[in-house]
């Protein structure tokens, strides 16, 4: 049964409200463009390539990354080993804001982890990957695209490496990555050790760089520092814990250097030098100008060896350097040095004998065990000793006996000898030195009951009187502070009470109303004569603390009215408030006392004494 | 006058020849069920413009690195090609082949199927209706959506153990699955039909 037409309702028309519909292809127009986008993101602006050759690639993979100051600025996009086998090129993609990085002069090295005792590097590597560390090279050098790796970074990054090769006979377990030593800093590594094909050397290839690249000229010396803990020496043993490295002495011969530029031209005159033999011993040292050889002649070694000590009232001043059998084999001859300052100390009649061993003195009244230093039981030991009445100086190369053990009076002399210590034509001068004492001033402050001992100190000197000349800024300290303080000096103490002031200046003269100063015996009274208002050509500040003076010429001096002010840019310790001063108008002339040297108004001035007309 | 049924709630109604901004509503359900003449041309562009965007935006979905992870400074980046190539060489072969079917070969499948159906005038209308089925069926089976809430899930879960950074496939997989959504939306399975109707009867 069919459905009649007319019961088919008819649809609703309508008009269309909404407008024309888009074709949309402005959505497809969007998704090319960000297709293109996204691609040409990847593509078109990635960093330059760069390939660094390796020796090692450590485990280096694709994808770890270039770290400099540690940020990543590029990634490792290759590795692979070369043709031959014998090193490995890493291609690496840098960012492209950071493409500064491939200049001249850049080191790459591969960051691992290096666990030797003293050098402790690179953990984060121990579980995480390996990454590349760079050192850029200077600003404004031409750029490059392949380098060669480095081990390990070097200090110095400028210069380009020089790479030579050192024969030894014996390695001494240098490794790949120990380090060329110059003055304590390193100026070069080791690239590649091996076997000599005669089997009988060890050829270390090292790359020196910056200015050490000019060490490699001829005369220059070069031994593997290690630790050498014999009867004869004791050395190298900074390098038991940090490693061992190759020490340099560079000859004082400058020609045939080998420079990049004599790389650079092969048909130079002069021949580069770029093989040397390592030495198996570290050269001689060369003893200080000033220093005094001489030669002592014995029957029997008695245990000395080549590093013994010599000792003046069993203080080393020098050491033997030699020991060798005198020409017609009678005796024994021991050379030795003595230090330059306790030169003088030897006399044409000093007397020397053996001080080694323990001395084991055994008799029906008892026994006398007298033990030496630990270090002159290891290595023996010199000794001389010189009359109370001292002979004349003596010339190098003097000989004299040696016995085996020392006559009684012998350790009874006292002789008074200068030593000189400052070389600069003061042996003739005798110029005294003033010798600054040391003063503390002692008082107890707290509040309501709870006292602590205080102190404070400085330095002041011995004039004729005999009085104690101190700073104002010191002793006005000390009055601030009140009655209780004590001042303490050459083992005396006294109260404030007790001392009488007289200022003069920015200094201040303390005589004890009561009794009379007493001064050691080394601190001479200030016999030196003044410096009048002439102004110095170089002043010095002598003080206990420091081994020798601190000079200061007279262009960085400006006359104040109190004495001489010193240039603000001079920065001195503080603890050397006090301390006196010596100068002279003349180069070479007679050192005369300036002054004392102490803070007024925060600058350091050299403020000038004057004794009173009444001394 | 023709006679056709609406088709969301299958009422028979009797439509005549719609003009060009005319539209034919249900008389029950209120659906519009028929618009007028070329409508199916536009609704058959707007398809084709979305899959074609979706297409375009396919390739660098696939190919540009879609995360990348670091952990300790040890740098993995992946796309979803390189990561399934892998998977099936190292990993799991099943796996690889499970998501090289269904988040790489079907929506890729569905894509084309849809431009080409919306491609007028081309091809037979029975071939038509065959790419219509099938436009069909790879939708229902296409999971690209899937596979980026997954990496949603990776992102929050492991963000604490490693760091986690996504590439610039993310945006280009987006984009492709939002397309694809687009171009089956904007399709108009009737002016299949409409065109056949075009063709004169040879009989009353």
């Amino acid at each position: 049964m069919s459905v009649p037409i007319s019961e088919i309702p008819a649809a609703k028309i309508e008009y269309r409200t909404s407008g024309p519909r888009s074709k949309l292809w402005w959505l497809t127009g969007i998704c090319v463009l960000l297709a293109i986008g996204l691609f040409a993101g990847g593509f078109f602006f990635q960093g330059p390539v760069i390939q660094i050759v390796f020796q090692d690639g450590y485990g280096l993979k694709i994808g770890d990354t270039l770290r400099h100051r540690g940020v990543d600025i590029g990634e490792v996009i290759n590795v692979q080993l070369a043709n031959d086998l014998k090193s490995v090129t890493v291609s690496v993609r840098l960012h492209p804001e950071n493409d500064d990085v491939a200049v001249e002069g850049s080191q790459f090295w591969i960051q691992r982890a290096r666990l030797r005792i003293g050098q402790i590097s690179g953990l984060d590597t121990v579980l995480g990957a390996k990454y590349l560390g760079v050192v850029p090279g200077p600003a404004a050098t031409p750029r490059r695209n392949d380098f060669i790796g480095v081990e390990t970074p070097l200090g110095m990054t400028e210069g380009a490496w020089v790479s030579i090769q050192i024969q030894f006979s014996e390695g001494n377990g240098i490794q790949i990555g120990d380090s060329i030593r110059y003055r304590g800093i390193d100026v070069g590594e080791v690239v590649a050790v091996d076997l000599n094909p005669a089997m009988d050397s060890v050829n270390v290839e090292v790359n020196l760089i910056g200015q050490a690249a000019s060490f490699a000229r001829q005369g220059t010396q070069f031994w593997i520092e290690r630790p050498r803990l014999d009867l004869t020496e004791v050395r190298g043993l900074d390098t038991l814990v940090a490693g061992r490295y190759i020490a340099v002495a560079p000859s004082n011969d400058s020609v045939n250097a080998l420079t990049d530029a004599t790389l650079k031209n092969d048909a130079a005159k002069s021949l580069p030098v770029s093989q040397f033999i390592g030495l198996n011993q570290p050269p001689q040292r060369p003893w200080e100008s000033g220093s005094l050889e001489i030669e002592l002649e014995c029957s029997s070694r008695n245990g000395i060896v080549v590093g013994t000590p010599v000792m003046y009232r069993g203080l080393e001043v020098g050491e033997v350097t030699k020991v060798r059998l005198a020409k017609d084999a009678v005796s024994l001859l021991l050379t030795c040095v003595v230090q330059p300052d306790a030169a003088r100390l030897v006399r044409t009649n000093s007397v020397w004998w053996f001080d080694n061993g323990l001395k084991l003195d055994a008799g029906l009244s008892g026994f006398q065990l007298k033990v030496p230093s630990l270090s002159a039981l290891f290595r023996g030991g010199v000794s001389f000793a010189t009359p109370t009445e001292p002979g004349e100086p003596v010339a190098t190369g003097l000989r004299f006996p040696i016995e085996d053990e020392p006559k009684k009076d012998w350790l009874l002399w006292k002789p008074r000898l200068r030593l000189d210590s400052d070389a600069a034509g003061s042996t003739q001068n005798q110029s005294e030195v003033p010798q600054a004492i040391r003063v503390v001033a002692n008082w107890n402050a707290g509040i309501t009951g709870l006292y602590r001992r205080q102190s404070a100190e400085t330095w002041g000197l011995a004039v004729k009187g005999p009085k104690l000349l101190v700073t104002k800024g010191f002793w006005d300290a000390a009055v601030k502070v009140g009655k209780s303080v004590e001042l303490e000096f050459s083992g005396q103490r006294f109260s404030m009470e007790s001392l009488k002031a007289e200022t003069s200046g920015q200094l201040v003269v303390l005589i004890p109303i009561e009794g009379v100063l007493e001064f050691s015996r080394e601190t001479t009274l200030q016999s030196i004569p003044l410096l009048d208002t002439q102004v110095p050509v170089l002043i010095q500040i002598v003080s206990p603390n420091k081994a020798s003076p601190i000079a200061i010429e007279a262009s960085r001096l400006k006359k104040v009215d109190a004495g001489w002010e010193l240039n603000s840019s001079i920065t001195l310790d503080s603890a050397l408030d006090g301390s006196p001063v010596i100068g002279s108008p003349q180069i070479g002339a007679q050192q005369q006392l300036a002054g004392i040297l102490t803070r007024v108004d925060g600058r350091w001035t050299v403020v000038a004494w004057s004794e009173t007309p009444d001394q | 006058m023709k006679l056709k049924a609406c088709h969301c709630c299958g009422l028979v109604h009797q439509v005549r020849k719609l003009e060009r901004n005319e539209i034919a509503r249900c008389g029950r359900c209120n659906w519009v069920f028929e618009s007028g003449h070329a409508d199916g041309h536009v609704s058959a562009q707007r398809c084709l413009a979305a899959s074609l965007g979706g297409l375009v935006l396919y390739l660098p979905a696939v190919t540009l690195p879609i995360l990348e992870i670091e952990k300790l400074g040890h740098h993995r980046s992946a796309s979803i090609l390189g990561v399934t190539w892998e998977l099936l060489l190292h990993g799991n072969p099943l796996v690889g082949i499970i998501i090289i079917l269904f988040s790489l070969v079907l929506p890729l499948a569905k894509l084309l199927a849809l431009v080409n159906l919306s491609w007028f005038g081309l091809t037979h209308q029975r071939h038509r209706a065959f790419t219509y089925h099938l436009v069909e069926w790879t939708g229902r089976w296409s999971m690209m959506d899937v596979l980026l809430l997954a990496l949603l899930v990776a992102l929050i879960k492991l963000g604490d153990l490693v760091t986690f950074h996504l590439g610039p496939a993310v945006i280009a997989f987006a984009g492709c699955v939002m397309m694809s959504l687009v171009a089956s939306l904007m399709f108009d399975p009737h002016s299949i039909w409409d065109e056949c109707d075009s063709v004169p009867k040879t009989e009353g």
